[in-house]
């Protein structure tokens, strides 16, 4: 299956998708106010007509870019590409301020690489056996396993879990338009049969991380151009040993970053800063962290590159998305009739592998461009996100009409916008939103057979073991959750 | 405040903002969805026992009014986000009111113009004035847009 997965590597088409896709990723990932959430979305309708590996290794490509993109102008600026490279900023901008932004650029790249690797690694043994024991699950199972996620996302999310919660139900509220997935009766479609096949995953999240992005400044984003920043020389060398002498940081937080990956909800931002206070609390030189240690620019970028492949884990074994990104990717799986779950690796395993290898041969391309393109990167992140923004409306409008070549869907998009741009004034966060969406109809599905199968009891879930263990770990999060909020509570009083 | 708002005046926090106003709305979306559930989900029943086309929605929408009038409850006393400038409101109206014309008007006009379009007034929009970036470069987007979708991805565009 790797020998297969391997050969089916070697075509013109896959190395081009991987240049491209790095190359876009890191450009994309470096200018303030883009990220790879809103790249994936628009690029996904590039990718309809070419065959899934290419398609896929494009998009994953991006993916993997733009994670380090951010580090650019976190360290040249102080401004985070991405939210992610927020822990990245405080060393390697001081790095950067001290002379040594060249030093600082390359360690991120390699420890980017070093957690991007990792993090493939443990995909490469989780998932597939993972996949397997998901095999066995019946509906009672899935659906208790689907309301795990959904509870994690709520519960661990980051923010109040009030507004996550709030978030998912109306993504799976917006889930039950269109046809019921076990009947067939049209539910909300208000006489409409172009509303019967529900709402159209891309042209909904082109709709929620572009458009709402492009209302957002015409809003008052505008208002907020950078000043121009004045960035100093981009030269310098970090060798092998430099980064031996970081080798046990790198593996803590290439673990820490893969760990959380496979959570779901918990995003990047997160691990890139525990392995940052990690570092710096194992650290002989504890005063120097925030000054411009290496270090402090290794371990977030380590860790947040490795929630890359462990995101992945459980969105191709199980077909639960952990983020706002690899919900994207899901749809892009879809698209591409690689539906992710327990049956992915049965019926298209030589693709996967193909992807999984093609993940670790993407850190190539990323070393080479990644160096290739500091110098360049410097004119990159002195881009207005306001610049972009009227392409990205076009490429908005284009993106939801490829999907069925149809203006109804291109309305949805807008309709998604302005809902997005909404929340977003609210500081409600999407990604709960789009991964409700995602799982809702799933999880429909799962609970109803469930309940038919035993007649309408509950029995079904207590009778056993997995959907009783999955919904107990359920109630003990919530459990957690709720002490940690009192306790922190108690701490601010 | 929340993050990606502007902090200025217009701004400030108030007691009732966007929260609360997106909130009742989405509690009132959710109580019209229960009571148009029975109208909007014709069951045809053949006497099989378990759950039927009404129950996951029923049992979604009831969630999501009861964690809407939760929300509500719990931040009664809460600052929030004021709505804005009426301003700022009336750009983005502009915005969306463009793209919808844009979109409208697609299939007389074709999807050239009304990319083109769209991109230049976005542009004078978001405050671009100089004339490379605010015309030259949606006209070449689209166009670019548009040629590859043709030639290359062989869609059907308006």
């Amino acid at each position: 299956m790797l020998l297969d997965a391997f050969y089916a590597l070697l075509d013109v088409w896959v190395l081009i998708a991987a240049v491209v896709g790095v190359i876009a990723g890191i450009v994309i990932g470096a200018i303030p106010g883009l990220g790879p959430t809103m790249a994936i979305a628009l690029l996904i309708p590039v990718t309809f007509t070419m065959s899934p590996i290419p398609a896929l290794i494009l998009l994953l490509g991006v993916y993997q870019g733009a994670i380090f993109g951010g580090s650019i102008s976190a360290i040249l600026l102080n401004v985070p590409g991405t939210p992610s490279s927020a822990a990245t900023a405080l060393d390697g901008h001081a790095m950067a301020r001290r002379g040594k932004a060249g030093e600082a650029l390359r360690i991120a790249l390699y420890a980017s690489v070093f957690g991007n690797v990792f993090s493939c690694l443990v995909l490469m043994l989780l998932a597939q056996p993972l996949a397997s024991l998901a095999l066995d699950f019946g509906p009672a199972q899935m659906a208790a396993l689907m309301l795990f996620a959904l509870a994690i996302i709520v519960l661990f999310g980051g923010g109040s879990i009030l507004d996550s919660a709030l978030m998912t139900l109306v993504g799976i509220a917006a889930g039950i338009v269109g046809l019921d997935p076990i009947e067939g009766l049209p539910r909300f479609t208000f006489g409409s049969f172009a509303a019967e096949d529900g709402l159209q995953l891309i042209p909904v999240l082109i709709g929620l991380f572009a458009m709402s992005e492009v209302l957002l400044q015409a809003f008052g984003g505008h208002r907020q151009s950078r000043p121009p920043t004045k960035v100093g020389s981009v030269s310098g060398h970090v060798g092998i040993l430099a980064m031996w002498r970081m080798r046990v940081t790198l593996l803590v937080s290439s673990l820490i970053g893969t760990f959380v990956g496979i959570l779901p909800g918990i995003g990047s931002t997160v691990p890139a800063f525990v392995s940052y206070g990690f570092a710096r609390s194992r650290s002989r030189h504890k005063e120097t962290f925030g000054q411009g240690e290496p270090e402090g620019v290794a371990a977030p970028e380590a860790a947040n590159n490795a929630v890359t492949g462990g995101a992945l884990v459980p969105m191709l074994s199980l077909g639960i998305p952990g983020d706002a990104v690899t919900a994207v990717i899901l749809g892009a799986f879809m698209l591409q009739g690689l539906t992710p779950g327990p049956f992915l690796f049965q019926h298209h395993g030589v693709e996967v592998y193909a992807i999984f290898e093609a993940l670790i041969l993407l850190s190539i391309p990323c070393v080479l461009f990644g160096l290739m393109m500091f110098k360049g990167a410097v004119h990159v992140i002195k881009l207005q996100p306001r610049h972009l923004f009227p392409a990205i409306a076009i490429l908005a409008i284009f993106g939801a009409f490829s999907v069925n070549n149809s203006l109804f869907d291109v309305g949805v998009m807008l309709g998604a916008g302005v809902i997005g741009f909404l929340f977003r004034r609210c500081g409600f966060p999407l990604p709960p939103l789009l991964i409700g969406l995602i799982l809702g109809p799933p999880l429909e599905e799962s609970l109803r057979q469930a309940l038919l199968t035993s007649g309408g009891s509950v029995d079904i879930f207590l009778d056993s073991p997995i959907a009783l263990g999955l919904l107990g770990v359920t109630a003990l999060c919530a459990l957690g959750a709720s002490l940690q909020r009192l306790r922190h509570r108690r701490q601010g009083n | 405040m929340k993050p990606g708002i502007e902090s200025s005046q217009e701004n400030a926090d108030r007691r009732v903002g966007v929260q609360t106003l997106i909130t009742s709305g989405l509690l009132l979306v959710a109580l019209a969805g229960l009571f148009t559930l029975t109208s909007q989900v014709t069951v045809f029943d053949f006497g099989d026992s378990g759950p039927d086309a009404r129950f996951f929605p029923r049992l979604v929408l009831a969630l999501l009014a009861l964690t809407a009038g939760l929300r509500l409850w719990r931040h009664r006393h809460a600052l929030e986000t004021a709505l804005g400038s009426a301003r700022d409101w009336s750009r983005t109206l502009f915005a969306v009111v463009l793209i919808g014309v844009a979109i409208a008007a697609m299939n007389l006009v074709g999807f050239l113009a009304s990319a083109a379009v769209v991109g230049i007034l976005l542009s004078w929009l978001l405050g671009e004035r100089r004339l490379s970036l605010s015309v030259v470069l949606p006209l070449v987007v689209a166009a670019l847009v548009t040629l590859s979708a043709r030639q290359l991805l062989n869609l059907p565009l308006p």
